[in-house]
């Protein structure tokens, strides 16, 4: 059995959402057939169940790059291969409104987890069947998703110069979050499928405000609804291809 | 005018191909209609002609960083805002031959000069509808391409480092050239557009082996194809957007 994510292994999908948010990952299993509590140990909470007859698993990483890495390391030991995040974030920019999603093309290493992978200069990106997964089935579903840069950050609370953050926002990054760094890394590192998508809970000046819950909570259900469609379409791909 | 790339700034289009080799800028050329050369300066030689009414100019960047930033920084300030790079690689990858095509997703940042505008942790990636507009036009034209991860390095006789290049290797990346990271980082500090493709020159035991330069050339004219298709298809998704 592994070290952190108590259960055995054939309790584990190939196919695996991995939020942040304990929450999250119930509300994501809400969509599940048959959906079962598989493991909550170490504060990994894991849901095993099927969509239109597909396995999938989803379970909370907790937050930032440390718990992520130990948790779709034993994901993968069990046979999990292909990874969506399914998170919240904040945003650099005026044109970005709470509860819009944002699904990344590559995110800025903010993270040190990945660099104990590979050096910084690797690029933190989504596997492309993954990313174009997500895009289609935001366009399928009629749901106006931003495609384009993140940063990845190990420090919610500390305070970043005002000049770097200038420079990323120039450099047209959208979303802060605190993980998809290190999930793109050690997928890449592995030889797993990651992807991922976020919901904005906060504007350009701030932190996630308290008017702005409602959207948000619309968007988390938007994000989850597209995670599900793309992961459903890329098992479809993998099943043809066998 | 500009101090390396002289010639009057309605020369250029807004959409530009940006090969390092000379001899391949003149070869994208030739699929353009009334192409001229409207400058020669300092090595780069830009060709500006119309695909079916479409302005478009070609630039050859030299070899490396610093001569490929000048040339798309100058380019931008005489309006180019999308650049394909239809280069020449070589390949960490056994399964991928001489005369293969990849377009890239994302580059480790192995050259010095994308370092002065923004570090290491920044993320080198491809636009993602340029990106997603290629893998669409191979798929018309029926060319088989990869699509992954490469690696953008400044020294091409430098002593090889085979512990990273085996790290490399395992983490997934497909192919090795000198240019896309310094395009890919300053276009998002720009906000333009960018993306690449490659011909594989090379296996992953042998550099630009004689035995492969016919396939490579096949290669090299199926890129561009794709690129100039690719093109096509986000000019006119501009048009349609306007």
């Amino acid at each position: 059995m592994e070290f952190h994510i108590r259960c055995d292994a054939s309790e584990i999908a190939r196919y695996v959402f991995v939020p942040g948010d304990h929450d999250r990952a119930k509300k994501i299993a809400d969509h599940f057939d048959n959906a079962r509590l598989v493991s909550d140990s170490r504060g990994y909470m894991v849901y095993t169940g099927t969509v239109d007859g597909i396995r999938m698993t989803s379970m909370s990483t907790g937050m930032g790059g440390p718990q992520v890495a130990i948790g779709i390391e034993e994901l993968g030991h069990m046979g999990a291969d292909t990874f969506i995040r399914v998170g919240s974030c904040g945003t650099l920019q005026d044109s970005i409104q709470p509860g819009d999603l944002i699904i990344p093309t590559g995110v800025y290493r903010g993270g040190a987890t990945g660099d104990r992978y590979l050096p910084p200069a690797f690029p933190a990106a989504p596997n492309w069947a993954v990313l174009t997964a997500l895009v289609q089935a935001s366009r399928k579903l009629g749901i106006k998703a931003h495609v384009g840069l993140g940063w990845s950050s190990d420090a919610f609370y500390a305070l970043p110069e005002p000049q770097f953050i200038a420079k990323l926002k120039q450099a047209g990054v959208l979303a802060v979050e605190m993980e998809a760094d290190t999930l793109f890394i050690v997928s890449s590192f592995r030889g797993f499928r990651a992807g991922a998508i976020f919901a904005n809970d906060g504007t350009a000046t701030e932190v996630k405000p308290a008017w702005a819950e409602e959207a948000f909570r619309r968007g988390e259900e938007q994000e989850i609804r597209i995670a599900i469609e793309a992961m459903k379409s890329i098992a479809l791909a993998d099943a043809a291809a066998r | 005018m500009e101090f390396h790339i002289r010639c009057d700034p309605k020369e250029i289009a807004r959409y530009a191909f940006v090969p390092g080799s000379h001899d391949r800028a003149r070869q994208i050329a030739a699929h353009l209609e009334n192409a001229r050369l409207v400058s020669t300066s300092r090595g780069y030689l830009v060709y500006t002609g119309t695909v079916e009414g479409i302005r478009m100019t070609v630039c050859s960047t030299g070899m490396g960083g610093p001569s490929a930033a000048i040339a798309i920084e100058e380019l931008g300030h005489m309006g180019v805002d999308t650049f394909v790079r239809v280069g020449s690689c070589g390949t960490y990858q056994d399964y991928v031959d001489c005369g293969d095509v990849i377009i890239s997703t994302g580059v480790f940042r192995a050259g010095g000069t994308a370092n002065n505008y923004l570090p290491v942790a920044f993320p080198a990636v491809p636009n993602f509808d340029l990106t997603h507009a290629m893998v669409e036009a191979a798929g018309r034209l029926g060319i088989k391409v990869h699509v992954g991860l490469g690696s953008a390095g400044d020294a091409f006789y430098a002593p090889r480092d085979e512990a990273q290049r085996k790290l490399l290797a395992q983490a997934g990346l497909v192919a090795g050239e000198m240019e896309s990271d310094t395009l890919f980082v300053i276009a998002a500090l720009r906000g333009w557009r960018a993306g690449a493709l490659f011909a594989c020159d090379g296996t992953s035991k042998a550099t630009k082996p004689e035995s492969g330069e016919a396939a490579f050339h096949q290669g090299e004219e199926n890129a561009l194809r794709i690129a100039i298709e690719a093109m096509k298809s986000i000019a006119l998704a501009d048009a349609a957007d306007r």
